[in-house]
């Protein structure tokens, strides 16, 4: 701190993590022991050794519960940060910027030499490192006492995720091929009234996310093997609306309305290349996925809830709300998006015309409530109950999300091979909370 | 606040919103077709035309283009696809089945037939592996056979059995006869213990050809129809004689009156 009106701030961290992952023997289910090896290699490839999980464990017998097998590793990851903030306030505007730099540096420490990839297994693999920076800055504009503006915006560099960043750590230090820092772009700006009575709030913001990668596993018919198709040079865009607004009819007594309305998409054309697991063949290079207006799935981009709350005498509290969710997408498959996946397909069947259109799911509305009471006693305990319901109408037959599956018909032609997989809502749904302080 | 304010605000919230909303239009990236980069230089005629003796081994960049025009799925072709161009027809020898999956009739298909052998298979000229000209390995299939998206079934030209000699640059095409029927009637297309069906198609003057049907086939319990009318096939010849192999039954219209009745 450096005046009243001029503030600095700045700060250090450092974090460091290190997890094992690894498979454990649970149940025989029946069976006298397991052989530690990959049936998949036995199947499909030559050699001595290249079946075992473990070369320096040939024909590992597996027999105690809990004991290790098929695949063990160490994920480390460094992360050191500088940040500092600086604010400025004066009568009429407040300022803000913050920076940061950081440096993470991750690797793979295999556990077990796995006869497939002998030399590149066990050990450390290659240590990834990648330098980071953000800046935000805004400005808040008081109009009056109860009236403000404000803007915000910011830059800033991302490390990927160490999960993304390996084709197949189960069994390699195999590292994906370009995988970079992500960048965000991000703007808002909104306007807020505060008066004794009402609140309300409207931002609209806009974000972008550039050069996102995943790996995604699953199994490939016409290769007859699990696969790990790793999808880089992901854009995302981000923008839409929020609006809320609490209004106090009566001391204790509030009603309430939120919103928001988004549009969330891909903005780019990504790559896909897609590692055969038990060898380090590459199948789809660098094709592109036409993703490019298809929609972010698992949030519904509309969504309104409002409601009340009573906050009465004696400690009592009551409340209930109607939420609305719309503008909800099912998961796009990026493989189906690319030109050789549908090579033989039917170019005229209603399947593959839906390949250029996102289904949306049907909208939905629920209504939530909840009760509760506090009990003080001695003025220093307090005990406290509460009972929230949710879906009250018990509505389940609400998809609340779903993908087209990532695996397809091994000829690339049958589009209705592998559907399309929903999830529903559960259905009503309580919770009591009792709980006691002292 | 006054009730006023808050109606004003509500209204203005609520216009920004609608405003907002109406600018957003989803519009969701077309993959486009798949399109080979392989190109035509010879017809399917001319390459025939190359063929002078039993077989002989292409070593030069051939690729002919055509529309497939068999269809495995009935069992009547096998391991064997039949594609046509403007100037004629010819088979392909592959080693795999459930053909009509990746080159349904309608598809165009690209053959680039450097290294292939083009021959006789009995009287059919066709493209294979060495001078048998057996069936292209599945794993280099993709060397040898592209496609293109789009394509239409060919709409086959119409034949009379009236003087219907010396027609072998037809061979391997996809043809009609109309105002033809069955010989006799009172059989399937197949029945048991036969290896290849024949059944004879006539028009009302006696001119006559063969329809050979292998006994693979799914339909070979169909009972042959009575009536008269068209029927589309591949031409084939065997033993040099003209024959004709449908991909169904539903390439043999015969629903009209036949000749005893006209």
């Amino acid at each position: 701190m450096i005046n009243d009106d001029f503030k600095l701030t700045a700060g250090i961290q450092h974090r460091y993590y290190k997890a094992r992952h690894y498979k454990t023997l649970e149940d025989l289910l029946g069976g006298d022991f397991v052989v530690d090896i990959d049936k998949y290699a036995s199947r499909d490839l030559a050699g001595e050794g290249v079946d075992f999980n473990d070369i320096r464990h040939p024909n590992h017998i597996v027999e105690e519960i809990g004991e290790v097998f098929g695949n063990d590793y160490y994920a480390t990851v460094n992360y050191s940060e500088l940040w500092a903030q600086a604010s400025y306030n004066l009568n009429k505007f407040d300022f803000y910027l913050t920076g940061n730099g950081s440096y993470t540096n991750f690797w793979r420490t295999g556990n077990m030499q796995n006869g497939k990839f002998p030399d590149n297994s066990i050990g450390d693999s290659e240590k990834l490192a990648y330098t980071n920076f953000g800046v935000k800055l805004g400005s808040t504009y008081k109009l009056s006492g109860m009236h403000f503006l404000h803007a915000d915006a910011a830059y800033l560099t991302k490390a990927p995720d160490f999960r993304n960043a390996f084709v197949s750590p189960r069994t390699r230090n195999q590292v994906v091929d370009g995988i970079s820092n992500e960048t965000i772009i991000s703007a808002q700006a909104g306007y807020v009234l505060q008066s004794s009575k009402l609140k309300a709030t409207v931002d609209v913001f806009y974000t972008e996310f550039k050069d996102q990668a995943e790996v995604r596993s699953f199994y490939f018919d016409g290769y007859n093997s699990f696969v790990n198709m790793v999808m880089s040079g992901i854009n995302k865009t981000h923008q839409g609306i929020e609006i809320g607004a609490e209004y106090t009819i009566l001391p204790g007594l509030s009603v309430y309305g939120v919103g928001n309305l988004g549009y969330y998409r891909w903005s780019s054309r990504p790559l896909v290349n897609i590692y055969v697991d038990n060898s380090a063949t590459i199948e789809f290079q660098n094709e592109t996925v036409y993703a490019d207006g298809f929609l972010v799935a698992g949030t519904p981009q509309t969504a309104f809830s409002t409601g009340f709350k009573y906050f009465a005498p004696k400690y009592w509290r009551i409340g209930a709300s109607v939420n609305y969710m719309d503008d909800r997408y099912l998961a796009f498959s990026a493989l189906t998006r690319t030109i050789h996946a549908v090579k033989f397909a039917d170019h005229s069947s209603d399947e593959y015309l839906n390949l250029h259109d996102q289904e949306k799911l049907a909208n939905s509305y629920t209504i939530d409530a909840f009760i509760g009471k506090s009990f003080r006693f001695d003025y220093k305990y307090n005990l406290n109950i509460s009972l929230n319901v949710s879906n009250i109408l018990n509505n389940t037959d609400v998809i609340t999300g779903g993908y087209e599956q990532a695996r397809i018909d091994s000829n690339f032609s049958n589009l209705e091979k592998f559907p399309p997989k929903f999830y529903y809502a559960s259905g009503l749904q309580y919770y009591l909370n009792v709980s006691f302080r002292f | 606040m006054k009730m006023k304010n808050i109606i004003k605000i509500t209204i203005i919230f609520a216009s920004v919103f609608i405003l907002l909303s109406g600018c957003v239009k989803e519009k969701f990236d077309v993959t486009p077709e798949y399109v080979t980069d392989w190109e035509a230089n010879t017809t399917i005629k001319d390459l025939k035309e190359l063929l002078d003796g039993d077989f002989f081994k292409i070593d030069t960049n051939i690729v002919i283009k055509g529309v497939v025009v068999s269809n495995d799925e009935y069992g009547n072709f096998y391991k064997e696809l039949f594609i046509q161009d403007e100037t004629g027809g010819i088979g392909i020898e592959l080693d795999a089945s459930d053909l009509f999956v990746k080159y349904p009739v309608g598809r165009t298909v690209y053959v680039n037939c450097n290294g292939l052998y083009l021959g006789y298979d009995y009287d059919v000229p066709k493209l294979g592996v060495g001078s048998d000209i057996e069936r292209i390995y599945r794993a280099k299939l993709e060397d040898y056979l592209d496609i293109s998206t789009g394509g239409t079934p060919i709409e086959p030209a119409v034949y009379s059995l009236d003087n219907f000699t010396a027609a072998d640059s037809l061979i391997g095409s996809f043809i009609k006869f109309e105002n033809v029927e069955f010989q006799s009637t009172d059989t399937t297309y197949v029945y048991e213990g036969e290896l290849y069906a024949e059944r004879t198609i006539v028009d009302c003057s006696g001119n006559s050809i063969v329809l050979s049907t292998s006994s693979y086939v799914t339909f070979g319990e169909v009972e042959l129809p009575k009536g008269n009318g068209s029927i589309k096939a591949v031409l084939s010849k065997f033993n040099d004689e003209y024959q004709l192999r449908i991909n169904s039954p539903e390439d043999v219209d015969f629903t009209g009156a036949n000749c005893s009745k006209k």
